[in-house]
C-alpha cells in the first residue's frame, strides 16, 4: 500500500497506526530469538529449565560467560574468525572493486563473457563444490588451515561483491572522471583519486555483506576444519551441541559473544550499508 | 548478445528499475566511449588486468571443483575413492532411489512455501518502511537483525524457543489451545509441524535480504506518479498494483532468483533444527547433499544431486526472467 509520502490527510492517521503496529509486531518476531538467547545466557543452569519459562531472569548471572570465555576454545575460535573474516574482506573488496570498475567503465574484448561467467557463479550452489573442494584441498594438504577458508570464502564472495560494486559505480557520473582525465590524470589515477573516494558507500555495503556472510558461514567451516587451529567461531559454537544434549547456557553465552562483532559493525555502518545497496536510489 | 544481455541486465537491475535521466546519461556516455577507437588494445589489456584476477580466483576455486563434481557424479564412490564407472546411474537414483521421492517432494513444498512467504514478507515490509514515519530507521535496524545472526544460531535459538521442555512457545500455544498452562506441544515431533517450523525459520533468516533490495527499488519510483494517481482517485491498493508492482519487476526477479538459490542450497538450518527428521519430513535437498556426501559417504550420488540442483537453479532463473521481464523498461 503505497500511501503518498508525507501525506497529511485526516484519514491517514489510522493508516499510520496500522503501519506502526505491523512494524512493531514484525520487529518483535525479528528480534525474539536474540532476546531469548540473551536472557538465557544470563540465567544460571538451574533456572534454565524452570517451568513456566521466565521472561526475565530473576537472578541474572555471568557464570555462563565466564565459563565459555575461560574454559572453552571460544576465544581461539573468535581470533580465528577475526583473522579469516578480515583478510577475506580485504582481498575480496580489492579484487571486486577493480573488476567492477573495469566491467562498468571499460569496454574490452571478452568482457561480457567474463562478466557473465563471474555473475553466473552466484547461481552455483555451494553444495556442488563442497565435495570436490574438500578433495582438492586434501590433495594440497590444506584441510584444517585458515588459509583454505580464506581462499574458498574469497572465491564465493567475489561475484556478489562485484555485483554490488558494479551497481554503485555505474551510478557515479562519467563526467567527473572525464574532466579529471581531460586535466591530464591517467585512467588508473582517476580510479584511485576520484572513483575510489566516491565509492565508499558501495564498498561499505559490500564489506558488510561479505563480513556477515563469512563470519556466520557454517557448513564449509565445519567441513573443512578439524580442530581449533583453524576453526572459526561459527563452527566452534557447535561444540555446545553435544551427544548428551544442547548446553543451552554455554551456547547462548557463546552465541552472544559471537554476535558482537557483526552487530557492532552493522550498527556503525548501517547507514552506509543501506545507502550502498540502494546505489543512490532516492537521489 | 545473449550473455551480455543477461549479465548486464542482472547486474544493472538494482540501479535501473526505472530509467532515470541520470542513468540514461551515464549509459549514453558509456556507449559513446565504447566504440572501437585507437587505444582499444590498451583498454583490453587494462580491462583484463583489472577483471582478470577476480576471474582467475573464482575459476580456480569454483570452476575446477565444479568440473570435478561433474566427473565424480559418473562414478560409484566410497568417499574419496572412485570404485566404479557407472555413467548416469547416480542421476537416475536421484529420482528413483529409496527415500528420494519423499526428499524431492519435501524440497518442492519447502521451496514453494518459503519463496512465497519470503518474497511476500520482504515486499510488504519494504512498502511499510518506505513511508515517511517517525522512527522508521529504528524499525529498519531491528528488522535487519535476523540476517546478521548465523544460520546455526537461528536454528538453535528457534529450536530452543519451541522446545516443550524449556521454550516459551509451546507454553503459550497450549495456553491458547487448551486453556491449561504447562506446554507440551512439541511442534518438532510431527512431520507437518517440523516442516512448518523449518519454513518459518528459513524465511525469518532470509527476508531482510529481499526487504533491502525491494526498499531500494521502491525508493526510485518518482513521487509524482503517486500524487497523480491519488488525484485521479486511486486508493492505496490500486497504487500498489499499478505503480509499485510494475516498477519493481526486475527486483522481483532478482530477489526470487536469490531466494530460490538460497533455499535450494540451505543445509545448515535444517541440519541444526531437525537433522532431517522426523522420518525425512525436513530432509530438504541441500541437507540431503550434505548428508549423502559426509554421512553416507556416497560422494558420487551427492555430486549428481548437486548437479541436478544447479540445473534447477538455472532453469528456474530463466523461468523467472522470461515470465516477469517486460522488455519495454
Amino acid at each position: 500500500m503505497s500511501i503518498p509520502r508525507g501525506s497529511d490527510r485526516a484519514g491517514s492517521w489510522l493508516a499510520k497506526s496500522v503501519c506502526y503496529v505491523a512494524l512493531a509486531m514484525a520487529s518483535i518476531v525479528a528480534c525474539f530469538p536474540v532476546y531469548w538467547g540473551l536472557i538465557t545466557s544470563l540465567k544460571s543452569n538451574v533456572s534454565l529449565l524452570h517451568l513456566p519459562p521466565q521472561w526475565l531472569p530473576t537472578a541474572p548471572t555471568l557464570e555462563n560467560f565466564r565459563y565459555v570465555w575461560d574454559q572453552t576454545s571460544l576465544r581461539t575460535n573468535i581470533v580465528n574468525s577475526c583473522m579469516i573474516t578480515i583478510i577475506t574482506c580485504a582481498i575480496t573488496l580489492l579484487l571486486a572493486f577493480h573488476g567492477a570498475y573495469a566491467s562498468v567503465r571499460l569496454n574490452f574484448r571478452g568482457k561480457s563473457f567474463g562478466l557473465f561467467i563471474l555473475l553466473m557463479t552466484i547461481m552455483v550452489p555451494l553444495m556442488v563444490t563442497l565435495v570436490p573442494q574438500y578433495l582438492l584441498a586434501a590433495d594440497f594438504g590444506l584441510i584444517n588451515t585458515k588459509e583454505l577458508l580464506i581462499i574458498v570464502f574469497t572465491a564465493w564472495q567475489i561475484p556478489l561483491a562485484t555485483w554490488i560494486l558494479r551497481a554503485h559505480i555505474s551510478r557515479i557520473p562519467v563526467e567527473i572522471e572525464d574532466s579529471s582525465r581531460v586535466d591530464g590524470c591517467s585512467r588508473l589515477g582517476t580510479l584511485y583519486r576520484i572513483v575510489l573516494p566516491l565509492s565508499w558507500p558501495g564498498i561499505s555495503a559490500a564489506a558488510i555483506v561479505v563480513f556477515v556472510w563469512v563470519w556466520n558461514e557454517f557448513i564449509l567451516s565445519i567441513t573443512l576444519t578439524t580442530s581449533d587451529v583453524s576453526r572459526p567461531v561459527s563452527a566452534g559454537l557447535y561444540q555446545f551441541v553435544t551427544e548428551t544434549g544442547v548446553q543451552w547456557g554455554s551456547l547462548s553465552a557463546g552465541a552472544m559473544i559471537a554476535l558482537v562483532p557483526p552487530v557492532i559493525l552493522f550498527l556503525v555502518l548501517q547507514r552506509r550499508f543501506v545507502e550502498g545497496l540502494s546505489a543512490g536510489a532516492g537521489k | 548478445m545473449g550473455t551480455s544481455d543477461i549479465g548486464e541486465k542482472a547486474a544493472g537491475t538494482v540501479v535501473a528499475d526505472r530509467a532515470s535521466p541520470q542513468a540514461e546519461a551515464a549509459g549514453e556516455s558509456l556507449r559513446t566511449h565504447s566504440r572501437r577507437r585507437p587505444g582499444a588494445g590498451r583498454t583490453t589489456v587494462l580491462g583484463w588486468s583489472l577483471l582478470g584476477p577476480s576471474l582467475v580466483w573464482v575459476a580456480l576455486v569454483s570452476f575446477v571443483p565444479i568440473g570435478a563434481a561433474l566427473d565424480l557424479s559418473l562414478y560409484k564412490t566410497n568417499f574419496i575413492t572412485k570404485v566404479d564407472f557407472v555413467g548416469l546411474k547416480n542421476y537416475r537414483d536421484v529420482f528413483t532411489g529409496p527415500g528420494n521421492i519423499k526428499m524431492l517432494v519435501v524440497s518442492g513444498i519447502f521451496l514453494g512455501c518459503s519463496l512465497i512467504l519470503a518474497v511476500g514478507v520482504s515486499l510488504v515490509l519494504a512498502v511499510l518502511l518506505d513511508m515517511k514515519l517517525a522512527g522508521i530507521t529504528g524499525f529498519r535496524t531491528l528488522l535487519m537483525i535476523p540476517w546478521v545472526t548465523s544460520g546455526l544460531l537461528a536454528g538453535l535459538l528457534w529450536k530452543w524457543v519451541v522446545s516443550p521442555l524449556v521454550g516459551p512457545v509451546p507454553y503459550i500455544l497450549s495456553d491458547i489451545t487448551s486453556g491449561s498452562p504447562g506446554g507440551n506441544v512439541d511442534l518438532l515431533s510431527t512431520q507437518t509441524g517440523a516442516l512448518a517450523v523449518l519454513i518459518f525459520v528459513v524465511v525469518w533468516k532470509l527476508y531482510p535480504f529481499g526487504m533491502v533490495l525491494f526498499l531500494a527499488s521502491i525508493r526510485t519510483i518518482p513521487r509524482e506518479l503517486f500524487e497523480a494517481a491519488r488525484v485521479d482517485g486511486a486508493g492505496p491498493l490500486s497504487q500498489f498494483r499499478y505503480i509499485t508492482l510494475p516498477a519493481i519487476k526486475n527486483t522481483l526477479i532478482i530477489v526470487s532468483v536469490f531466494f530460490t538459490i538460497m533455499f535450494l542450497t540451505m543445509a545448515e538450518v535444517p541440519l541444526v533444527i531437525t537433522g532431517g527428521g522426523p522420518s525425512g519430513a525436513t530432509n530438504v535437498v541441500g541437507l540431503d547433499i550434505y548428508h549423502e556426501a559426509f554421512q553416507v559417504l556416497d560422494t558420487g550420488g551427492a555430486a549428481a544431486l548437486a548437479v541436478v540442483v544447479f540445473l534447477v537453479n538455472i532453469v528456474l532463473g530463466i523461468v523467472y526472467i522470461r515470465s516477469l521481464r517486460s522488455d519495454d523498461i
